[in-house]
């Protein structure tokens, strides 16, 4: 097999399989148009022209144009900086949360403190992310805050509130974890050595808990892209005139039944397809970080 | 009506598919006559529970059988489809497993479970049918099996577990029981009652038993004949006290010399060097060779032959 | 042995006690009575300096959590638990932070036993930073005591740069001696460390702790529910039921001739194969007759089956 061919094939295993592998594609797509949008996007996305208006999908305007005389393809393009930006930074926010919260519930287990954290925990999660986000955003406005020299904009404000929201489900995952690997005698062998528990729970238990967490993460971020695109579509997220897919979809509303078909499907199909490509990166993922153990006990 | 109750010809079963396939039992041969009690001997790696869940059809997704014959009341088993084959297991063929807990249903009581499982396969009524449940638990030696009947899985000791799936295995009659490893979990007291439970059912009922296990002890004890497995493939058998007093093949003897007694022997333990080899990565030649203390240039090289004679094997080149 | 003097015990208990309180239903609660178990129930003994000690006893006898308690991984409720003479609850925490490294612990499942995300040099390197952490800095020093180390269980040092997963679990089981033997201690408690191993490789890890013992003077505290493999390198024996020591003394005695009931009927139950009886100790007649074969199973039929509890 020639190096390249070999080297395919590696790729591909180390995303799961063929469908990990497509996800993964997707979301480099994704990213490259988030990134490169000033220069992958071929008009100006704030450009309104009367005279252009709800063209069809053709020369000039590939996927058509808005009832603005926006080019879609750009917006698309541009809108993918706001799904992304939002969805990334809230999962981070969320593992940087939820992470030590879990471990540190999992491995100091049997006190109140256990007791505390995770039943807060629980009663936030009792209510649906969705439904927060839209209370929270009900209470914290859409308008810019200012605080001192800072702003903290609509699009700031939704990603830490999602990163929140996503804080009790990494933390009880992490924390299920936590629980039994804390059990596990290599972390007993650690504590005849002498070294602290905290130093532990870092250095010995956090490694292993990992696997279900960043699956997870992976979920989360396909989750963060639909919420974001259901806020904006409410009005509650990223304002107009900034494009997002979510907003584009609002805007799209009223042309549903007119035979403007352009205007939903793209900004749709744009949410499904990266949607689609997180939840198989993260099964394939999956597939990978966990049977993996299993299989290789399987020669005895 | 005649010939073994169970014939295994040349079976062999490979595990994974296209570039990773690999061998893990190879050319493995199996008698076991009505009401015998057999055993399959081996150490982790030797292939012999998934001799046993080839017999019963149940090997794991990704591991099939890839030649040679079952023969089960002279029907092939690795012929039938699989209805047929669903029928034949429970009724005629019955398993019991290491693990007791996981065999049994934590949310159904236990009484019910043996119900269920008769009622699938006989129609003896209702009164009847709850009759044969008592009966069964007493004759796995379970004390008030009307109160215990009621109990659940999690409520009982690890050797009443183990009694209670056995019940379940012999419900319907069967003409065999394949145990594997069915007191390596449990506790030595435990072991010796749950053996002779065994016996006792074997004796009242008839059947023909295939006992899997690593301990070379308590397979004597209760066998009449012993296939020994090594590396997926079968290299001694023979009856039991023949076996067990002159082992003709190496791995038996140096096996048997490892087991710990209380023979108040002093030095080092007597141990096997070396490792066996990962399942399908079998070196040419013989594949106890690398650890053998009588191994020559000829058995690296040249699998050995199959030395026989009525009711033997053994597959070495010394074990004439 | 100086008969004059007696020699203070390296590890002594007293009277020591560990219960676990039951928690039943939320109407319990407000009954004052709590229910207790004792897995540990009032429970003395001295291990000698430089003796392999066995601890014999079946699942629930407490043996476990005796030998948790030795290295003080659990604290008991009651009693007293003394390292050469001085009991370790009144040392002070400067004391007992010292004392960890002394006492080292053999676990019995060998897949939990070591950590799966690091290699096998990183774990071992780790125990020798525990134990001097000035050796944090000295990597070559490292370097030569993880060769030493390898070498003193008999291992290759390719196995370095594994993961525990590829190995099997006789060399992990070595591994988790290595790590122990890292921390130079005095007592190892081992449980059950041939449990989960093949019987062809029982032996090189029952070997590798008797050489252990002569060579280096380890002593080591053997938790075990094989009698046959306690009988043959212990110097004592203590066999262990429901939380209690119910006997104690040389194997040769204990084995040979208990006395007490429960020992017998743990004698009995191991499975004689063929060679009849295996009570009696070699260098008598029996051992020299030629192997006469068991009776079949089926012609012993026990005539009253014992019925389950």
């Amino acid at each position: 097999m020639t190096k390249l061919a070999a080297r395919c094939e590696r790729l591909v295993a180390s995303c799961g399989g063929p469908a990990g592998f497509f996800g993964a594609c997707v979301i480099a797509l994704l990213l490259a148009m988030a990134l490169g949008a000033p220069l992958i996007a071929p008009q100006d996305p704030l450009q309104v022209s009367i005279v252009d208006q709800l063209q069809e999908p053709g020369e000039g305007h590939w996927l058509g144009t808005d009832q603005t005389g926006r080019d879609v393809l750009s917006r698309i393009v541009w809108g993918s900086r706001a799904s992304l930006t939002v969805s990334a930074l809230a999962v981070v926010i969320g593992l940087a949360g939820g992470v030590p919260i879990g471990l540190v519930a999992g491995f100091f287990r049997g006190g109140w403190l256990e007791q505390a954290i995770m039943r807060t925990l629980e009663a936030i999660s009792a209510i649906p992310i969705l439904i927060w986000a839209i209370a929270l955003v009900g209470i914290v406005g859409v308008k810019d805050i200012q605080i001192g020299p800072l702003t903290v904009t609509n699009e700031t404000k939704l990603l830490v509130m999602l990163g929140l929201l996503y804080v009790p489900t990494l933390a009880r995952l992490t924390y299920t974890s936590a629980l039994s690997e804390s059990q596990a005698n290599y972390v007993a062998a650690r504590r005849l050595q002498g070294v602290g528990g905290v130093r532990i729970m870092f250095s010995d238990v956090l490694p292993n808990c990992l696997s279900p967490v960043i699956v997870q993460a992976t979920l989360l971020l396909a989750i963060g892209i639909i919420i974001e695109a259901a806020i904006s579509f409410v009005g509650l997220g990223v304002q107009p005139p900034t494009p997002s897919w979510g907003n584009m979809l609002a805007s799209a509303r009223d042309y549903l039944l007119s035979g403007e078909w352009w205007l939903s499907v793209f900004p749709g199909a744009a949410i499904s397809i990266t949607v689609v490509g997180f939840n198989l990166l993260g099964d394939g993922l999956r597939d990978r970080l966990d049977p993996r153990h299993i299989a290789s006990e399987a020669g005895r | 009506m005649t010939g073994p109750l169970l014939q295994v010809d040349g079976l062999s079963v490979a595990a994974g598919s296209g570039a990773n396939r690999r061998g893990v039992v190879q050319n493995v041969d199996l008698r076991i006559e009505r009401g015998e009690v057999v055993s399959l001997v081996g150490e982790s790696g030797s292939g012999k529970s998934l001799t046993a869940l080839a017999i019963m059809q149940l090997l794991p997704s990704g591991v099939r059988a890839s030649s040679g014959r079952i023969v089960f009341d002279g029907v092939d088993l690795l012929e039938l489809p699989r209805r047929a084959m669903n029928e034949r297991r429970g009724r005629d063929i019955a398993m019991i497993f290491q693990d007791p807990l996981t065999a049994l249903n934590p949310t159904i009581p236990i009484g019910r479970q043996i119900y269920d499982c008769i009622r699938t396969h006989a129609d003896l009524g209702h009164r009847g049918t709850l009759t044969r449940v008592e009966e069964l638990l007493a004759l796995v030696g379970i004390a008030h099996p009307h109160e215990r009947s009621r109990a659940y899985a999690h409520e009982l000791s690890g050797g009443m577990r183990q009694r209670v799936m056995t019940a379940l295995a012999i419900a319907c009659g069967p003409k065999l029981l394949i145990a594997d490893e069915p007191t390596t979990a449990l506790d030595v007291t435990v072991q010796a009652q749950i053996m002779t439970m065994l016996d006792r059912i074997r004796y009242e009922l008839g059947l023909a038993v295939l006992f899997i296990s690593h301990n070379l002890d308590l397979v004597a004890e209760i066998c009449d004949r012993t296939f020994v497995m090594y590396a997926g493939s079968v290299v001694e058998s023979g009856p039991v006290e023949t076996l067990f007093a002159a082992p003709r093949h190496p791995y038996t003897r140096q096996l048997l010399r490892c087991i710990p007694r209380l023979d108040w022997a002093t030095g080092p333990m007597p141990t096997i060097p070396g490792l066996p080899p990962r399942f399908g990565d079998l070196p040419a030649g013989c594949a106890f060779a690398p650890r053998c203390d009588a191994a020559d240039a000829r058995c690296s090289s040249e699998k050995p032959p199959v030395w026989r004679e009525p009711g033997r094997m053994a597959a070495c080149w010394r074990a004439a | 042995m100086d008969a004059s003097l007696p020699a203070i015990p390296l590890c002594e208990l007293r009277d020591i006690r560990k219960e676990y309180v039951l928690r039943r239903g939320l109407l319990e609660r407000f009954n004052r009575t709590e229910r207790r178990v004792a897995a540990v129930d009032g429970i003395s003994m001295a291990i000698p300096r430089g003796e392999i000690f066995g601890l014999v006893g079946e699942s629930g006898s407490g043996k476990s959590t005796l030998g948790q308690i030795m290295v003080r991984l659990i604290e008991p409720t009651s009693g007293q638990l003394l390292y050469q003479g001085a009991d370790v609850a009144a040392l002070s925490a400067a004391e007992r932070h010292e004392l960890r490294h002394r006492v080292q612990m053999v676990f019995q499942d060998t897949s939990s036993s070591l950590n799966p995300r690091k290699r096998i040099r990183r774990t071992l390197s780790e125990a020798l930073r525990a134990r001097d952490a000035d050796k944090r800095r000295n990597t070559k020093a490292i370097r030569d005591e993880l060769a030493s180390l390898m070498n003193q269980v008999g291992l290759d040092a390719v196995l370095l740069d594994r993961f525990p997963h590829e190995l099997s679990g006789g060399q992990r089981q070595r591994v988790g001696i290595a790590r122990a033997l890292a921390m130079a201690p005095e007592l190892l408690v081992a449980d059950e460390p041939v449990s989960s191993l093949d019987v062809s490789m029982q032996g090189q890890i029952v070997n590798l702790l008797q050489d252990l013992n002569r060579e280096l003077g380890l002593t080591i505290l053997l938790i075990s529910h094989d009698l046959a493999i306690v009988a043959r390198i212990c110097g004592q024996i203590a066999v262990m039921k429901d939380g209690k020591i119910v006997e104690t003394g040389p194997p040769s005695r204990v084995l040979a001739a208990p006395v007490h009931p429960y020992t017998r009927t743990l004698l009995d139950s191991i499975p004689r194969g063929l060679h009849g009886r295996q009570r009696r100790p070699a260098g008598t007649e029996d051992a020299n007759r030629a192997l006469v074969p068991a009776r079949s199973f089926r012609e012993r039929l026990i005539p009253e089956l014992k019925a389950g509890e």
